[in-house]
């Protein structure tokens, strides 16, 4: 585990102030960026994409890894096949988680300033940014560990696309008709926690399956 | 004991194969693969640390077959190549760092000391190194960490006379002591000369010539005859011939070399070039 940060901060140092600039970015706007009359999603956008942004930034290591050969020479080193990928999972998740969870802070302070604290609301809208980006990254990560290239990178943002573009088109499908509005708004408010926690428990299951992929397509990589 | 032990390896791609190379490199011994480019010296080595899945054959890396035991081996193997691997970012005292979290047996000392020898300076990024000192950096991570094997695939090539020179003594004093092997592929087989005890021809993915370099010194040597003269030896004592029109040079077997013809001792770049130029 030392390892793991050892490297991860060694890579990550000159990008780091990125990350700092990131949550700097967010905490200012969650003093000071809150109109009480602002439209709820215009206010999370912001800190909901500097999530999706920086939970793909660790891609990034894989890539400079891959494509400098260091994969190729960390695979004649004693470092496991599973421990290698293991790593970069974990890398990757503690962005999402930590972001996330940043991104999620915004979400109480916007709900304080205008409709008040809903820890379900909250809940909710937590579990789909860990969900589309939970599965974006479960998507990229064999790609880019299999593929050694940056289009991994392009994976990543159009399953982030495509997600978002499937909620888009539910929603106006559903508001298309009186009663699919009625019945999703109702769906919504009834169980929003049961929804959040089968999100949640949906973005822990990706990674699981992710990893597994991962670990047989780099140990059948041909180098 | 085998540093290295490989029987009938085989790999097919779509326009090149590897044809059943069989070697050995006893421990304490240098094993100089030698090619042009493109003959599939790499590709062995990758089949070797199973880089490349192989189609047939078994690899032994010091008595461990790697189909088997890979990971317990690979502490004991360092290996570079062609291409410094390691992050351009990176300083050597970060390398350091991160190369001390994947080897149990890490000696910061002992790579503090290569890096000073080498004169490799600490601090500065490996991207503003010149392609001899990463590849001094690369021997220095691989001999840190106590490794008995070391393999290279063309850590020389590209590099100046002065450098490779220093890089074959760093080499030579590693298997100095007897209890450590090398595995080197060049193309230049002036350096593989001087380090060399085991010389392998590889050509076109098939292994033409496996033998101690003082036994080819021994066995075989040049003479300067006449086609007719030429004629009169065995075939099978030719191992590769250049006719002219003044006249013939071959590389024979010196057991098979007539009275009245002067032979003169052999070097290796020229027995791997006669060879090359008899088989195709």
């Amino acid at each position: 585990m030392t390892g793991i940060i050892k490297r991860t901060v060694c890579y990550m140092n000159k990008i780091s102030v990125f990350f700092v600039a990131l949550v700097f970015v967010m905490i200012i706007r969650s003093f000071f960026g809150i109109d009480p009359g602002m439209d709820p999603f215009e206010a999370m956008i912001a800190p909901l994409m500097n999530t999706v942004i920086a939970s793909c930034l660790p891609l990034a290591v894989i890539f400079a890894e891959t494509s400098s050969g260091m994969t190729k020479w960390l695979m004649t080193s004693p470092m496991k096949t599973s421990a290698y990928v293991r790593e970069k999972y974990i890398v990757a998740y503690f962005f999402l988680i930590f972001f996330g969870l940043s991104a999620s802070i915004h979400s109480v302070i916007f709900m304080n300033k205008t409709t008040g604290f809903d820890i379900k609301q909250y809940l909710l809208i937590l579990a789909v940014v860990f969900g589309v980006v939970s599965l974006a990254l479960s998507v990229t990560v064999p790609i880019m560990l299999r593929t050694s290239s940056v289009a991994g990178l392009s994976v990543y943002i159009f399953t982030i696309m495509a997600l978002l573009a499937v909620l888009l088109i539910a929603s106006i499908f559903l508001s298309s008709s009186e009663a699919g509005l009625n019945g999703a708004v109702q769906l919504i408010n009834s169980d929003k926690l049961v929804i959040a926690l089968i999100i949640l428990a949906a973005a822990a299951v990706f990674p699981v399956i992710s990893y597994f992929i991962s670990v047989r397509l780099l140990k059948n990589k041909q180098f | 004991m085998n540093a290295l032990e490989i029987k009938g390896l085989c790999k097919s791609f779509k326009d090149f194969k590897i044809k059943d190379i069989s070697l050995t490199l006893p421990e304490g011994y240098v094993l100089g693969l030698i090619g042009e480019n493109g003959a599939g010296k790499s590709t062995t080595i990758k089949l070797i640390l199973d880089l490349l899945k192989k189609d047939g054959g078994s690899v032994k890396i010091l008595g461990r077959d790697i189909d088997k035991e890979l990971e317990l081996v690979k502490e004991d193997i360092g290996v570079v190549f062609d291409e410094c691997c390691f992050p351009a970012d990176f300083n050597t005292i970060k390398l350091g760092r991160m190369l001390s979290t994947i080897y149990k047996s890490w000696d910061r000392k002992v790579y503090d000391e290569y890096i000073s020898k080498f004169g490799l300076p600490p601090k500065k990024p490996i991207s503003k190194y010149s392609r001899g000192m990463k590849m001094k950096l690369s021997i220095a991570a691989a001999l840190s960490h106590h490794a008995r094997l070391l393999i290279l695939d063309e850590a020389t090539s590209g590099l100046d006379p002065v450098v490779r020179d220093e890089i074959t003594d760093i080499l030579l004093e590693f298997v100095s002591d007897g209890e450590h092997s090398i595995l080197i592929s060049s193309h230049i087989v002036s350096d593989l000369e001087k380090l060399c005890d085991y010389v392998a021809f590889i050509h076109k993915g098939s292994l033409m010539l496996m033998e101690e370099k003082d036994r080819l010194y021994e066995d075989y040597c040049v003479i300067h005859c006449t086609g007719k003269e030429l004629d009169g030896i065995k075939k099978n004592a030719v191992i590769g011939k250049k006719i002219g029109t003044f006249g013939a040079e071959a590389i024979v077997l010196k057991s098979e070399v007539p009275p009245g013809i002067q032979p003169y001792p052999i070097d290796i770049e020229k027995l791997f070039i006669f060879m090359v130029k008899e088989r195709e």
